[in-house]
C-alpha cells in the first residue's frame, strides 16, 4: 500500500463517515417526503421537493437575504480586514497585547456574540441606542433590529465585527510574506506607498486573499447562528438567510425531505464558484 | 521563490517586524488602532459592566453606565455552580481532544498532499473543498441518526470525532500550503542518509511545521470552542455538554438572566486573550507560509 | 524498520483506539441490569435553580426502589426538536414531561403509549379536578395519552401605580382595553407605552389568549379548524390596532422574560402572561395587579379563557412502562403536586384539594389562574396543525403590523397552519 493513502487514510475515513455519507443520506432524503416521527411513512417523491421549493416566494427571498447578507459579510470583513492587517504590520509598541485583542470576537462564541449584541441593541435599555441618543444622531429609541430596512444591515454588521479577525490574521500573514526585494525595486522605481500597495503588494498576496474570500463565503452562506438567537428570520422573513429557512423547516415544521432539499440546493449554488477557484489553483499549479 | 528571501519560514516561531519605513506612519498609526481596540473591547467592557450590575438597576444601566452597587455576584454563582464548571470542563475537553486529533490527521493528510503526486490527487484536493459546502443542517439528521448507531451521542468523544471530521477540510489544506513551502533541499540531505522517505518527514520536516501546527491548532480550537448546533443536538447531559449549549439555560421563558450571561461571556474571553497574546506569533508565521499559496 | 511498518502499525492502533472508544460508550450506554428497575424522565425547567423534581425522585427511589434518570438540561425551546429527534434515532426516554401544543404530532405518529386502562386502575384519579382529564385526551375524545400534572391559565398583568396615575381603569372588554392602552401612551407619549404584542418567538399564546376570550374557538366538535369566525377577526383587529401604543422592539420580541422586564420598569403598563411569570416577579402585588383577559362580553362567567397543560406521558417505546407510569402517577398525588406547586416552577396543581391549600391564599395570581380556570377553558387543540402554528404566526404578525399583509391575514395564516400542511413557508 503506497505510503501516500496510508497517510491520507484516517483523515479520509474520519471525513468519509462524518461528512460524506451523511452528505449521501440527505441527498437521499432530498428525494423523499420524511417526517422524522414517521420514519416508516417515508415517501419517495422525486423532485417534488425541489418543485416546491422552486415556486415558493420565501424561498426566493431568502436566496435574495442569503445573497446580501454574504456580500455584505464578506465585502466588509475584507476591506476592514485588509485595513487590519495593515495597521497589524507596522512596528507597534505593546504588537502582542494589541494583536490578542483583537482577536477575541473572533474566539467568542456565536451564542454569547448574539446575546451581547442583542442587549446592547436593546431599543429600550441599551447602550447603543442610549449613546447615539446623547451625542444626536437619534431622537428617540430605535429598533434596529424590528425595521425590515435596518434589521439585516445591522446583523451583517455584527458578522463583520466577529469575522475580520479571521480576515486580519490571514491577510497579515501573505502581508508579512511580501519579498522586501520587491517592495525596495517599486520604492526605488518612484512609486508612492498607495501605488506600492496597489501594484505589487496586492498582486502578490492575491492568491491568499482569494482562498480567504472563497472560504468565508462559503462559511458565511452556511453560517445562521447568529440569526437564529438575535431575530429567527424576523421581522417579516427580512433576515430569513436560506440556511435558517432550510433550520425552520426541519425543526420547526418538521419537513425534512423540504429541509434536505433546501440544503441541496445551496450547496450546489455555492459550488460554482468553489469549483471554478479549484480549477485556477490547479491551473496554476500545473504552471 | 528561493527560502532565502523569506526569513520567516525557517526561523521558528519568530515573526520579524518589518521595519517602519516613514517616521510619520507612526501618529495616524495608532489612532487607527486605538478605534480598532475600542471597536473590539468595547462591547466586552460593556458586557462586563452589566455583569456587576444587579438586576435592579440594568433597566438604568445605560443612563448611569456604572452601577450603584456593583457585585460580582454573577460571578460568584457561576464558579460555584457545578453546572457551568461540567460544561467548561467539556468544552475543555473537547477542544483539546479535538486540536490534538486534527493536527495530527491534517499533518499526515497535508504531507501526502504536498510531498507526493499520485492519481486521485486532485480528486482529494477538491474534495477537501467542496465537503466545506455542506451547510450544517443538512448533515444534523443522518448525522445524529449515525451517532447513535456508533453509541457517540452524549460523549465528550463523539463530538470530538464530528468537530476534527468537519475541521479536517481546511486544516489539510492549510497544512499542505505549509508544507508546500519547505524546501525539499532538507529532506533530500535526510534521504541521502539513509532516512526512507516516511522517517524524513516524521523527523525532518515535522518539526518544522511548528507554526502550521498552531495555525491549524488554532482554528480547530476555535471551531469547537465556539460550535453550538451539534453540541446542541448531540449532547443531552453534564456529559458533554458544552459552554454554548450551557448558555441557553440562562434565556429562561420567564427571565433572562443578563448578568450570568454577561459574566460568563466575560470568563469565557479571559482565558481566550491570554492564550491569543501568547499564540499570535506562531499563528501569524504559520499562516504567513501557509496560506500564501492557497 | 521498513517504511511502510510504522504506517501499518499506527493505523492498528488508530483502528483500534476508534474501536474501543465505540465499544466503551456502547457498553456504558446499556442500561444497568433488571436487578434494580430504571426509567428516564426528560423535563424542562422554566428556572434553573428549581429543585423539586429531583427531590421527588429521590423520594420516589426510596418509596418503590425505581431509580428514576432524571434530564432537564434543555430549555423549553428546543425541547420538543430535542424529543423529536430521539425519537427518530431510538433513544426516546421512557416518560416525558408534554406541553398541550406537543400532543397533536405525537398522538399522530403513535408514539405515546394510551394510559385508560391504567388510569382507570389508578387511585389517585378522582382526587384530579374532574375537568382538566379533557386535556390529555387526544383527537378521538376518548384515548388518554399523558397524566395531567400543572396547568396554567393566561391572565393580564397590569401596573396599578401607573393605571392609577393615568387614570385608567382595569379593562374588562376588549374595547376598553384598546382605550385603555390609548390612554396610558397618552399619559406620557413616547416615554409611556401600553402593551407589548409579542410578534417574535412565542408570541401565538398571548395572542390566542385574547382571541379565546374574544370568542373564537379553535375547532368544532367535528374537529374542523374554525378559528376564521367574525369574532375571531374582530378580536384579532382589536389586539392589532394597540400596536400604535407599543414599545419599540415589539416587532421581534421573543422572550417572555423581556416583557416582564419592561413591565417591572414600567414601559409597558400591561402584559398577558401566566403564572410561570409570577414567582419571578420582584415588584409586589401593590404595584401589580392581575386581571381576566379583557373579554367580548366583559363578563368572566360567560367567557372562555385559554389555559395550557403540562402533562407527563409515557413512549410506547418504553421497555417499563408500569415502572414509567407509576412516577408519572406519583407525580400527580396530591404529595407531589404540593410539593411541585411550591417550587420555582409551579404552576396550578391539577389536584383539587392541593389547590385550595391555605399555602396558596395569599397568592393573588394563584387565586386569580384559579378562577378562571373555573370558568370555561379552551387549550390548543390535539392535533397536528398547532405545532405548525410556531411557524406561520411571527411571520404573518410582523407582516400585518409593518403594513405589509391585512390583518385579518393573521387568523388565516394561523387557521391554515392548524388545517394542514404549510410545504415551504407562509
Amino acid at each position: 500500500m503506497p505510503i501516500h493513502w496510508l497517510m491520507l487514510a484516517p483523515a479520509l475515513i474520519l471525513v468519509a463517515g462524518f461528512v460524506l455519507f451523511p452528505a449521501a443520506n440527505a441527498l437521499w432524503l432530498s428525494l423523499t417526503e420524511t417526517n422524522l416521527l414517521n420514519t416508516s411513512r417515508q415517501k419517495f417523491i422525486g423532485f417534488h421537493n425541489f418543485q416546491v421549493a422552486f415556486t415558493s416566494d420565501t424561498f426566493w427571498m431568502s436566496l435574495l437575504n442569503l445573497l446580501i447578507w454574504v456580500v455584505g459579510c464578506v465585502g466588509g470583513q475584507l476591506v476592514l480586514g485588509m485595513i487590519g492587517a495593515i495597521l497589524l504590520n507596522q512596528k507597534l509598541r505593546g504588537r502582542a497585547v494589541i494583536r490578542g485583542a483583537v482577536l477575541v470576537p473572533w474566539a467568542t462564541a456565536s451564542i454569547l456574540v448574539s446575546l451581547m449584541w442583542l442587549w446592547m441593541l436593546n431599543p429600550n435599555f441599551g447602550i447603543i441606542n442610549h449613546f447615539l441618543q446623547m451625542v444626536g444622531l437619534l431622537s428617540g429609541p430605535k429598533d434596529w433590529l424590528g425595521d425590515p430596512a435596518t434589521a439585516l444591515p445591522t446583523l451583517i454588521l455584527i458578522d463583520v465585527w466577529q469575522g475580520v479577525p479571521f480576515f486580519a490574521v490571514m491577510l497579515l500573514a501573505a502581508l508579512q510574506s511580501v519579498p522586501k526585494e520587491l517592495l525596495e525595486a517599486a520604492k526605488i522605481d518612484g512609486a508612492g506607498p498607495w501605488q506600492s500597495f496597489w501594484r505589487v503588494t496586492l498582486r502578490y498576496i492575491m492568491p491568499t486573499v482569494l482562498i480567504t474570500v472563497v472560504l468565508r463565503a462559503v462559511w458565511s452562506a452556511n453560517y445562521f447562528d447568529l440569526i437564529l438567537v438575535v431575530t429567527n428570520g424576523g421581522p417579516a422573513d427580512a433576515t430569513l438567510t436560506l440556511p435558517l429557512f432550510a433550520y425552520q423547516t426541519a425543526y420547526q415544521q418538521f419537513d425534512f425531505g423540504l429541509a434536505a432539499a433546501l440544503g441541496i440546493t445551496q450547496a450546489a449554488i455555492l459550488a460554482v464558484p468553489v469549483i471554478a477557484y479549484v480549477r485556477q489553483v490547479l491551473k496554476k499549479e500545473r504552471a | 521563490m528561493s527560502s532565502t528571501s523569506n526569513p520567516n519560514l525557517v526561523t521558528l516561531g519568530k515573526t520579524r517586524a518589518p521595519k517602519p519605513t516613514r517616521g510619520t506612519w507612526f501618529r495616524p498609526v495608532y489612532v487607527f488602532v486605538a478605534i480598532w481596540l475600542i471597536g473590539v473591547l468595547g462591547p466586552y467592557a460593556w458586557m462586563f459592566i452589566t455583569s456587576i450590575t444587579p438586576p435592579e438597576e440594568l433597566v438604568h444601566s445605560a443612563a448611569r453606565i456604572w452601577p450603584q452597587h456593583p457585585g460580582l455576584e454573577a460571578y460568584k454563582y457561576l464558579l460555584s455552580n457545578p453546572r457551568f464548571i461540567a460544561y467548561t470542563l467539556n468544552s475543555a475537553v473537547v477542544a483539546v481532544g479535538t486540536v490534538i486529533v486534527t493536527t495530527t490527521l491534517a499533518l499526515l493528510a497535508g504531507g501526502a498532499l504536498s510531498r507526493y503526486r499520485f492519481r486521485g490527487r486532485t480528486l482529494v484536493l477538491l474534495g477537501t473543498l467542496l465537503l466545506q459546502l455542506f451547510p450544517t443542517i443538512l448533515l444534523i439528521t443522518p448525522l445524529y441518526i449515525e451517532m447513535r448507531t456508533f453509541g457517540l451521542l452524549d460523549t465528550k468523544h463523539g463530538l470530538m470525532l464530528v468537530y476534527t471530521a468537519f475541521s479536517l477540510s481546511f486544516s489539510t489544506w492549510l497544512m499542505k500550503g505549509y508544507i508546500d513551502q519547505i524546501p525539499k533541499e532538507i529532506e533530500e540531505a535526510a534521504f541521502i542518509d539513509g532516512c526512507s522517505r516516511f522517517q524524513t518527514f516524521i523527523y525532518v520536516v515535522v518539526p518544522l511545521t511548528k507554526p502550521g501546527i498552531a495555525a491549524v491548532a488554532t482554528f480547530a480550537f476555535i471551531y469547537s470552542w465556539n460550535e453550538f448546533i451539534y453540541a446542541l443536538t448531540f449532547t443531552q447531559t453534564l456529559t458533554a455538554r458544552t459552554i454554548p449549549v450551557g448558555l441557553r439555560l440562562f434565556i429562561g421563558e420567564s427571565s433572562i438572566n443578563w448578568q450570568y450571561i454577561t459574566a460568563a461571556g466575560v470568563l469565557a474571553a479571559i482565558p481566550i486573550l491570554v492564550g491569543f497574546m501568547i499564540a499570535q506569533r506562531w499563528l501569524i508565521s504559520g499562516l504567513t507560509a501557509g496560506a500564501v499559496k492557497g | 524498520m521498513r517504511k511502510s511498518d510504522f504506517l501499518f502499525r499506527s493505523h492498528f492502533a488508530f483502528a483500534a483506539i476508534v474501536g474501543l472508544l465505540s465499544a466503551w460508550s456502547s457498553i456504558s450506554a446499556i442500561p444497568a441490569s433488571a436487578a434494580r428497575a430504571e426509567i428516564t424522565y426528560w423535563f424542562w425547567k422554566d428556572n434553573p435553580d428549581d429543585n423539586t423534581i429531583a427531590n421527588l425522585a429521590a423520594k420516589f427511589e426510596k418509596e418503590t426502589g425505581i431509580h428514576v434518570n432524571l434530564m432537564s438540561d434543555v430549555t423549553y425551546n428546543e425541547f420538543f426538536s430535542f424529543l423529536v429527534n430521539s425519537i427518530a434515532a431510538g433513544t426516546a426516554p421512557c416518560a416525558a414531561q408534554l406541553n398541550t401544543t406537543y400532543l397533536g404530532p405525537l398522538i399522530n405518529a403513535g408514539v405515546l403509549e394510551p394510559l385508560n386502562d391504567r388510569i382507570a386502575a389508578w387511585p389517585g384519579r378522582s382526587a384530579v379536578t374532574p375537568s382538566l382529564w379533557s386535556y390529555v385526551v387526544g383527537p378521538d375524545g376518548k384515548t388518554q395519552y399523558a397524566m395531567p400534572n400543572k396547568f396554567l391559565m393566561f391572565y393580564l398583568y397590569y401596573r396599578k401605580d401607573i393605571l392609577k396615575a393615568a387614570g385608567v381603569a382595569v379593562p374588562k372588554t376588549q374595547q376598553e382595553f384598546v382605550d385603555a392602552a390609548k390612554a396610558l401612551a397618552a399619559s406620557a407619549p413616547g416615554k409611556q407605552f401600553a402593551f407589548n404584542l409579542r410578534a417574535g418567538n412565542g408570541g401565538w399564546d398571548q395572542w390566542a389568549a385574547f382571541l379565546v376570550a374574544g370568542g373564537a374557538k379553535f375547532i368544532d366538535d367535528s374537529g374542523k379548524v374554525v378559528l376564521n369566525s367574525p369574532e375571531a377577526l374582530k378580536s384579532n383587529q382589536l389586539y392589532l390596532s394597540t400596536y400604535q401604543w407599543a414599545p419599540p422592539g415589539t416587532i421581534n420580541m421573543a422572550s417572555g422574560g423581556q416583557i416582564i422586564q419592561e413591565l417591572e420598569a414600567g414601559i409597558t403598563a400591561m402584559a398577558i402572561h401566566h403564572l410561570g411569570t409570577a414567582k419571578a416577579l420582584k415588584l409586589g402585588p401593590d404595584k401589580i395587579g392581575v386581571a381576566p383577559i379583557p373579554s367580548l362580553s366583559g363578563d368572566p362567567a360567560t367567557s372562555t379563557y385559554l389555559g395550557t397543560m403540562n402533562m407527563n406521558g409515557v413512549f410506547a417505546s418504553c421497555k417499563n412502562k408500569d415502572a414509567a407510569f407509576k412516577w408519572v402517577s406519583y407525580l400527580t398525588e396530591a404529595n407531589a403536586q404540593l410539593e411541585i406547586a411550591k417550587g420555582l416552577d409551579g404552576y396550578l396543581p391539577v389536584v383539587d384539594s392541593v389547590a385550595r391549600d391555605p399555602h396558596f391564599a395569599g397568592d393573588q395570581y394563584f387565586q386569580a389562574s384559579l378562577q378562571m380556570a373555573a370558568h370555561a377553558v379552551l387549550a390548543w387543540p390535539p392535533i397536528p396543525g398547532t405545532t405548525a402554528v410556531p411557524v406561520a404566526f411571527p411571520p404573518a404578525l410582523q407582516a400585518a403590523l409593518l403594513k405589509k399583509a391585512s390583518g385579518d391575514s393573521v387568523v388565516q395564516a394561523v387557521a391554515k397552519a392548524l388545517s394542514g400542511r404549510n410545504r415551504a413557508g407562509r
